[in-house]
């Protein structure tokens, strides 16, 4: 067994946190895992990357188009990230936009939506876009936006554990004051994402 | 209840390759660990930053790397047990401690961490220090995964202390950042970390020039020692990787270090007599470290058999067990990143061994000798080492194409107070004056529209090369240095300059902190490493004391007076001083929100607002952005420094918005 799972997004959003309870719930189950991590200069508003990589793994990095799932925490983060996909890798991205300050300032374009969207679709029809952001605000707040994410990717059935496997390590891992509201975020992801997947009638 | 200092004995907890060393040197009864910090190795300090007082281990972030390395000396010579960390360019800093040290060791134990950083995430070079230790004579160890690298160094104390000889422990990045499950072994906690009393040894650590030599030869029977412990070293393994058939591969793991040493040699035993080895082609693969992950993967998605052999002692290197895997296979693969270190002895071996078998890696161009090694880069490698004709990517990598994208460069944060400081410097001297740079958060000050970094090279060179620039151009020179800096190695090129009568003006951002590594202590803050009250040295005194004339406190943050005072310093007819003072704006919105004050964000008055585009054009603050062509300011994202405010000619823009977190 292998399971490749990629984190990409912005210094700052949680990306570390998530990926190291992606990490805690495979050790509190028995099952074997590496987490790389993104340190240093990248966090300084740079682009933050992490591999979560379950079973049979010995090297720390996902290779070129093995992601069963890639994980965006910005649209354009998604593209940059696109060669670690493959035709049906699950696209999990959330739509709340984070302009690079050379986009801000305008010396640099940030492509519209509609053209990431369609890039995406191209690549893969398992795309679940969501705004995590928002999901994560009606949870109780938008630093949270980490959880709605992550409880989307327990949607989608490839991780070698459920939900309540993971709200367990969760409730392990986080001080109690702020577990709620991770948890809640972690459950609005997680019924979007299902619902989103659902067959349609 | 930290796990890294769990005492339950084979509990399997997931940590970070940085803490994997740490608890390895607590399993290895570790009694001084020192450290400058450094990316990739910063964290094993955080950790012992948390847990050292816990467990009874002094702990330490030194001044420095050369520091950190000879404080760990004189402890080992007392007997002690120690570690030093250091990123790989530090290492060079310590160098001087280190070569001597390595002819007359030590009575305790003592590894030396070396975290080297191949396609230099977070630094200027990927130098290869596995070079450092053949040259200085020192025992290396390089782990391939965070468990390996907490159980080497363990091992890497114990074999320290029978050879009296530091160690290196040889990571890189994807180890040190890359968190695996760990089974944890013993640890002993003490109340208070451990003393001992130094004995005298006429001449033992005392090498005067007659006595120089007989060192050299003390390390040169001492490296003949590591080679035989290299030789049976539980860390080395070989095995059958069966790419064809998953059900077939057969490793003969011995990482095991608790693993007794007959048992793990019957294994060897059994592998060069193994079937296989007598039919077809017969495939070795010699790799070392990280790299070994990811040439498990490849050969898997490869479907190619081969043999390989993992070296986790690669100084000295196990020749005989080497020349052993050479002659069992006729054609051999070398498989690691960066120097064709273990490539080219690899080489002299098989010629002192009368053997003609081709040796593939860097030299013939089928490995790269830049960058870090990936699943994808060691296929290519071996592909094209083998010349199969194949696809060189994977069977589901993707054809997508180039898209552009907007870049996403690392940038000062929203209220950094070096962003004020590079704007009066450059608002004074534009492009003709000339920015000497060090290593700190300000080497960010090199992008536009700040570009107030012409040249970097090391830690502490920002000084040294301005005394260079002041004797060889007229321009106007600004030398930027960091607080920690500043302590670290910046002061001896100052003193160079006053003595020399160098002119130029040295700026010490000091923001109160080692910033870009996570906020470290450093011996200008009043806190040690565990938060507690500590003797601060002045910068400003130490100034004064080299007797320049020259010496003003800035607050950066107050444009017009940092104006005045640079321009006065420009006008000082020797090496002059600015200490742009104002705490780093991350350390200072946490100490605001613990006690409970909130940040009132600045915001552009859209009628008042000419979109002259000066701020944005000067400053470029990540808070500002523009919608519909109007300047706007991320109430969330500002953290009030006001220096916008400071350089808009319309006065559009005010604190008047309400106080967010």
């Amino acid at each position: 067994m292998k399971i490749n799972i990629y984190l990409a997004g912005i210094g700052g959003q949680g990306i570390l946190t998530a990926a190291q309870v992606l990490g805690r719930v495979a050790v509190d189950n028995g099952v074997n895992v590496l987490v790389n991590e993104t340190h240093g200069m990248a966090q300084r508003g740079g682009v933050v990357t992490c591999n979560v990589r379950y079973g049979d793994v010995f090297s720390p990095l996902i290779p070129e188009g093995e992601a069963d799932v890639l994980t965006a925490f910005e649209p354009v983060e998604a593209l940059r990230s696109i060669k670690i996909a493959n035709e049906n890798t699950y696209f999990i991205v959330n739509t709340a936009r984070i302009y690079p300050f050379t986009v801000s300032l305008g010396q640099e374009k940030y492509p519209p939506m509609e053209y990431l969207m369609e890039k995406i679709k191209k690549i893969s029809r398992r795309v679940v876009f969501l705004d995590a952001s928002e999901l994560a605000r009606e949870a109780g707040n938008e630093i949270c936006t980490n959880m709605v994410l992550v409880g989307g990717i327990f949607a989608l059935g490839v991780l070698p554990f459920d939900k309540d496997q993971f709200i367990t390590t969760l409730e392990r891992v986080l001080p109690p004051k702020i577990f709620k509201v991770n948890l809640e975020a972690f459950l609005n992801g997680n019924k979007f994402v299902r619902d989103e997947m659902a067959p349609k009638e | 209840m930290d796990d890294l200092i769990s005492e339950v004995i084979g509990k399997k907890i997931l940590a970070l390759g940085n803490e994997a060393i740490a608890r390895g040197a607590l399993e290895g009864r570790v009694d001084v660990v020192t450290a400058y910090p450094g990316t990739p190795s910063t964290e094993i300090g955080d950790t012992f930053a948390r847990i050292a007082q816990k467990v009874g281990v002094y702990f330490e972030w030194s001044v420095n790397e050369k520091v950190a390395l000879e404080v760990a000396i004189g402890a080992a010579m007392s007997g002690l047990r120690c570690m030093t960390f250091m990123k790989q360019v530090g290492l060079n800093v310590a160098a001087d401690a280190l070569m001597t040290y390595c002819y007359i060791g030590h009575r305790g134990a003592h590894v030396i961490v070396s975290a080297d950083d191949p396609s230099c995430h977070s630094s200027q070079n990927e130098q290869d220090n596995r070079l450092f230790a053949r040259f200085a004579n020192l025992p290396m160890l390089e782990p391939s995964s965070p468990n390996e690298a907490k159980e080497m160094t363990r091992y890497a104390l114990d074999i320290s202390e029978e050879l009296e000889q530091p160690v290196m422990l040889r990571t890189t990045t994807r180890i040190c950042h890359t968190r695996g499950v760990l089974e944890l072994n013993k640890i002993d906690i003490r109340e208070e970390h451990r003393k001992t009393e130094f004995i005298k040894e006429k001449y033992r650590f005392t090498k005067i020039p007659a006595l120089a030599w007989e060192a050299h030869t003390r390390v040169l029977d001492v490296m003949d020692q590591a080679r035989r412990i290299s030789e049976k070293c539980p860390f080395t393994t070989t095995e059958e990787i069966n790419g064809i058939d998953e059900s077939h591969t057969d490793a003969h793991d011995r990482s095991d270090a608790s693993r007794d040493a007959s048992a793990s040699s019957k294994i060897q035993d059994g592998f060069f007599t193994d079937e296989s080895a007598d039919s077809g082609e017969k495939i070795g693969i010699i790799t070392s470290g990280v790299s070994y992950g990811h040439l498990k993967e490849a050969l898997e998605s490869l479907k190619i058999n081969a043999r390989v052999m993992k070296i986790g002692m690669t100084n000295p290197l196990p020749d005989a067990s080497i020349a052993n895997f050479l002659k069992s296979c006729n054609k051999v693969i070398m498989v690691e990143e960066v120097e064709p270190y273990l490539e080219e002895q690899v080489k002299i071996i098989a010629k002192d061994n009368d053997l003609t078998i081709p040796i593939l890696g860097k030299a013939d161009g089928h490995f790269p000798r830049i960058f870090e090694y990936s699943i994808d880069i060691v296929r290519r490698g071996i592909i094209s080492a083998l010349g199969l004709e194949m696809e060189t990517k994977s069977d589901n990598a993707l054809n997508v194409g180039e898209m552009e994208l907007p870049r996403r460069p690392p940038t000062l944060c929203p209220g950094c107070p070096h962003r004020a400081s590079f704007y009066v410097s450059r608002k004074i001297n534009k492009d003709h004056g000339i920015y000497s740079s060090d290593i700190g958060c300000y080497s960010l000050g090199l992008l536009p529209p700040l570009r107030a970094a012409d040249v970097w090279v090391c830690m502490g060179a920002s000084s040294g090369l301005a005394c260079g620039f002041s004797e060889s151009t007229d321009q106007p020179i600004l030398a930027f240095v960091g607080d920690s800096t500043f302590f670290h190695s910046g002061l001896s090129g100052l003193i160079n300059a006053v003595h020399h009568n160098h002119r130029f003006v040295y700026v010490i951002l000091d923001n109160s902190t080692t910033a870009m590594t996570g906020h470290q202590p450093h011996p200008g803050i009043p806190r040690n490493s565990f938060d507690e009250i500590a003797p601060a040295v002045d910068i400003k005194k130490i100034v004064e004391a080299l007797g320049i004339t020259f010496i003003e406190e800035v607050n950066p943050l107050d444009l017009e007076k940092t104006e005045e005072v640079f321009r006065r310093a420009m006008d000082h007819q020797s090496v002059s001083v600015i200490i742009a003072k104002e705490p780093c704006t991350l350390l200072k919105l946490r100490e605001m929100k613990a006690r409970g004050q909130r940040v009132v964000p600045y915001n552009v008055d859209l009628n008042e607002c000419k979109k002259c585009m000066k701020c944005i054009n000067t400053l470029a603050c990540p808070a500002f952005y523009i919608r519909n062509e109007d300047i706007r300011i991320n109430p969330s994202m500002c953290s009030g420094c006001g220096v916008c405010a400071q350089i808009c000619s319309f006065d559009a823009i005010s604190q008047e918005g309400e106080a967010v977190l």
